[in-house]
């Protein structure tokens, strides 16, 4: 209300209006809930392909517009009830020569509502080049054993305008609540003239716009005797413009949000390959194998973190998934071993058989500042399969491994921690625990208490262990009734199986299924048995 | 084929002529801060924003009252100064940090967060346009006597400081942004020339009851000489002491190593100036004229002025807006973590929030500080029997204990024959609580 509502007073009483609701003159975060979600889609789209002789044009002109409104979600705040519109336009062109040579041209130059107007549109080219060399005549000698050799690599940019939450995607804009109740003062005598502030989070940024990844892919194929097929990928993505925060911007600008923008980038790289192989024998043996791998690498390359104190604390250089955490000595043996050890600041105190933690920037403190980087990251950098399925006769097996190398993980203390919350004790802890009449500073488990320990919880080395395994994914056994007697019981096919997943696993940590993760209480991978017939009427 | 082309293009260019609306979807209107310049109503949420950030001394997890030994939490707590007290201290996690801000019962920004809107507010409250020149002025004066005082409670606690007299624009660089401390004597003269700005503009006393708890010239001529008298200290006065050398990296000496007594003179006039102020505008020493507690109806008989400090001592704290209050803190903490309900004799009827939990008590050293009723202390008064301080004695009612323990009960000896403030300030077994009615 732009004029407040007047009151007189008479001899005996207020005569006032009442005002029961106030409006605003600015638009308002909704207050109902209405369930829509609408997606409208428009597109325009012009072909062109066609064959002279040895070469094949194609052609190819793509205009979308598309607008998405979902209301589920957005009750809460306006942005989120405003519809999500992309536009834009693509273009392809390809030439092939005489199948062997490939040549493919593509571009998108794509518009999306969330960045501001000078930053709205993004052009991301690409390219690929093919060349299939067993169609070359010098190879006619070769193609019995060569079936097929081909070459291809990719080069292009691709964009993302989905940087950030949608919510917060307006970031041309300021996100300001000016009727913010804890930012709010009071005044008067009963502390009743109360006025709500306001509150800033998130600045208007008009520079941010598209991330862009530039992607390389360089690969091959090659069938060998028309049985084993293999393929190879070397893959490189280099993502710029990150949306990320800006850290390193010190207390004192007084800023009530960080500030974020285009500032991240990472790099990620590895490769990719694969056989499949398939041959029947004449008596009547077949064999089918598969094997996969793939090893992938990333790290951050720019990220906007703070001035740290120690080089070792820096995220540049160490892939994404990384862990950062203390480096474990021992348990502590008693009080005097803790009083000539460095102060460690976690939780209200700790004892003799608690975690020690060495001290790596030797300032006397255990602290955030004593954090290095511990183990290989999170996702595994290798992943591998393989398998073999055979057949002879009405008999058929298959086997399938799957495994995973170079990650490491963190065992949770607080989710196995026995007594806290009234929890049993896992029998390795039962088993190697630190306590007063077998105090062992390498023990499993440190100090035993009802309550959590600080001191103990933190993410260290103590609590680090490799993730990597080896799993029998699957197995089958079957047997087909031959055609003789399927004749006798009116059948077409009866099959009976045995067959079973996640039969056993290899690993180097032996505490419980390393797929788990941090948690030895926590739903455990299933192990699955099947005993099934298949009949066929 | 080529017509067809041509139509594709046209078309296409007009697809994309109308593309730039399509993509405009946000309407005119929505949250923006200049919203909050647009007219008085709405400028007096900038207001209480600069005002939000005043610390919550009140708030027993974020006071820096619980630094000092005075108090102490007789269970584990982790208040904050407490904590600080246990050696819990770091670089990494810092404690009731005004500089980083930090969470106690609720949380408390940084206070380069309030300079920060401060600093929005000096800018834009020309802009409003239903509100006269005095007005804007007016309250110009109190957000910049709020940004002076700001940089004052960090200069309290971190010595040097970075002044942060404008804002950065957000497209500022890195090194924009990374800025050196100023001296102390540049963070006194800033604190100083800023108060003097607003001083002339202020109202000489806020006499309107909706807005007790706003600046006025009484509050800010008294806050300006604390600001000098802590400028003439031997902490910031040429302390050599402690921080000779103390240097920034670029070489410049940040304290200030050679004594100046001059400092003292303007600290001296500041002082004469804010008391002559505050007396001409009505400020002057409390006396409780209120109704005595019953059991102290006799008890004025016996001993009237003694009755009465008691009175004058206690309730010059408790009771609102008294005649010796320069600045009151307008802005309650009614949770359950309110300092005082920490320090309250325990309600075991109460429901455990906002129920007294004495969680707070002085440490004894208080109960031992206090002087004797002849006004010495305690260990060197020859009528107290100082080494038999913690024999139980009986209150009787011929004798000066009428007034401190209820007649006919026990407690020991340390408890009688103390001062007014002893009474007025300490609750102890068998003593009177004499509650605010």
């Amino acid at each position: 209300m732009y004029y407040q509502p007047a009151t007189a007073e008479s001899p005996d009483e207020k005569i006032g209006i009442i005002q029961l609701n106030e409006g605003t003159d600015y638009l308002n975060d909704p207050s109902t809930w209405t369930n829509a979600n609408s997606r409208v889609y428009f597109e325009l789209a012009t072909v062109y392909d066609r064959e002279f002789g040895k070469h094949s044009v194609g052609g190819l002109f793509v205009y979308t517009r598309e607008e998405r409104l979902n209301t589920i979600q957005g009750a809460s705040n306006v942005y989120t009830s405003l519809p999500a519109r992309n536009m834009g336009l693509a273009g392809r062109t390809t030439y092939g020569f005489d199948k062997k040579y490939f040549l493919e041209l593509n571009f998108g130059y794509n518009g999306s509502e969330r960045f501001a107007k000078e930053h709205r549109f993004g052009f991301f080219p690409s390219a690929g080049i093919g060349y299939t060399i067993s169609e070359e005549k010098f190879w006619t000698g070769l193609k019995p054993t060569i079936n097929l050799l081909k070459f291809r690599a990719t080069y292009g940019l691709v964009g993302n305008d989905a940087i950030s939450a949608e919510s917060d995607r307006f970031f041309y804009m300021s996100d300001v609540n000016i009727n913010d109740g804890g930012r709010g003062y009071a005044w008067g005598q009963d502390f009743s003239t109360l006025y709500n502030g306001y509150s800033i989070s998130r600045y208007a940024n008009e520079s941010v716009t598209w991330e862009i990844a530039e992607k390389l892919n360089i690969g091959m194929e090659m069938v060998l005797f028309d049985k084993l097929t293999l393929q190879g990928d070397y893959f490189r993505e280099n993502r710029s413009n990150i949306y990320m925060p800006y850290e390193y911007i010190p207390a004192t600008s007084g800023l009530s949000s960080q500030i974020k923008s285009n500032i991240g980038e990472a790099m990620s790289h590895g490769f990719d390959a694969s056989a499949d192989y398939n041959h029947s024998f004449f008596n009547g043996l077949y064999l089918i194998g598969r094997a996969n791998f793939t090893y992938a690498t990333n790290e951050v390359i720019a990220n906007g973190e703070p001035q740290y104190p120690y080089d070792y604390m820096s995220r540049v250089g160490y892939p994404i998934n990384q862990m950062w955490g203390l480096v474990a000595d021992r348990l502590f043996i008693d009080a005097a071993d803790i009083q000539n050890s460095p102060v460690q600041t976690y939780g209200n105190n700790y004892l003799p058989g608690d975690i020690k933690y060495v001290d790596i920037n030797d300032d006397g403190r255990i602290d955030e500042n004593d954090q290095v980087p511990i183990g290989f990251p999170t996702v595994p950098e290798i992943i591998y399969g393989f398998g073999l399925t055979a057949g002879h006769k009405g008999f058929d097996a298959s086997f399938f491994f799957q495994g995973s190398a170079r990650s490491s993980f963190m065992i949770a203390p607080d989710k196995i921690a026995p007594f806290v919350n009234e929890r049993n004790a896992l029998d390795i802890i039962a088993d190697n625990h630190w306590s007063e009449f077998n105090p062992d500073p390498y023990a499993f488990w440190p100090r035993l208490s009802t309550t959590p320990i600080a001191n103990n919880e933190q993410r260290s080395t103590w609590w680090l262990r490799d993730g990597s395994f080896l799993r029998l994914k699957s197995f089958e056994v079957g047997y087909s009734l031959p055609q003789s007697v399927l004749q006798k019981i009116n059948a077409d096919n009866l099959r009976l199986y045995v067959s079973g997943n996640n039969l056993l696993y290899f690993s180097k940590f032996k505490l419980w299924d390393p797929e788990m993760g941090d948690n030895g209480l926590g739903y455990p991978t299933q192990r699955i048995f099947n005993i099934g017939m298949n009949v066929t009427f | 084929m080529k017509k067809h082309i041509n139509v594709l293009v046209v078309l296409l260019l007009i697809l994309f002529a109308t593309g730039c609306e399509y993509l405009d979807i946000v309407p005119e209107k929505t949250q923006e801060l200049s919203l909050v310049f647009e007219r008085k109503e709405q400028a007096y949420k900038a207001l209480a924003t600069c005002y939000s950030y005043l610390p919550k001394s009140d708030d027993l997890y974020g006071s820096h009252a619980t630094l000092t030994d005075e108090l102490t939490s007789p269970i584990r707590q982790s208040v904050n100064g407490l904590e600080i007290m246990r050696g819990k201290q770091s670089v990494g996690n810092p404690l009731l940090s005004l500089w980083q801000g930090y969470n106690g019962g609720s949380w408390q920004p940084s206070l380069y967060n309030a300079i920060n809107d401060c600093n929005i507010f000096l800018e834009n409250i020309v802009n409003v346009p239903d509100m006269t020149e005095r007005e804007k002025r007016e309250w110009g004066a109190e957000v910049r006597f709020l940004k002076a005082y700001y940089h004052f409670l960090l200069v309290m606690r971190y010595g040097p400081i970075p002044i942060m007299d404008k804002n950065f624009p957000i497209s500022a660089s890195p090194d924009e942004v990374r800025v050196f401390r100023n001296s102390v004597d540049e963070c006194f003269d800033f604190i100083e020339t800023e108060i003097d700005l607003a001083i002339p503009d202020l109202p000489a006393r806020v006499t309107n009851t909706n807005f007790l708890g706003r600046v006025d010239r009484t509050i800010a001529a008294a806050m300006k000489s604390r600001v000098l008298l802590y400028a003439a200290s031997p902490l910031f006065n040429g302390n050599a002491q402690f921080y000779a050398g103390y240097t920034d990296k670029n070489g410049k000496a940040l304290f200030n190593t050679s004594y100046d007594s001059e400092k003292w003179g303007t600290a001296l006039e500041a002082a004469e100036y804010a008391i002559q102020l505050a007396e001409s505008n009505g400020v002057q020493m409390y006396f409780f004229d209120g109704e005595y507690r019953d059991y102290d109806n006799a008890n004025v008989i016996y001993d009237q002025a003694f009755t009465e400090s008691i009175y004058n001592y206690k309730f010059m704290f408790v009771d609102r807006w008294n005649s010796e209050l320069i600045w009151g803190l307008s802005r309650v903490t009614s949770d359950w973590y309110q300092i005082q309900a920490s320090t309250l004799i325990k309600n075991t009827a109460a429901s455990s929030n906002e129920a007294a939990w004495q969680w707070l008590s002085p440490t004894y050293r208080m109960a031992e500080l206090y002087y004797t009723k002849n006004g010495l202390p305690i260990d060197q008064d020859l009528t107290f029997d100082y080494d038999n301080k913690f024999e139980l004695r009986r209150g009787a009612s011929a004798d000066l204990s009428v007034f401190v323990v209820q007649i006919g009960q026990e407690t020991v000896q340390l408890h009688f024959d103390r001062e007014p403030r002893f009474y007025a300030t300490l609750a102890f077994d068998r003593g009177y609580n004499r509650p605010m009615v």
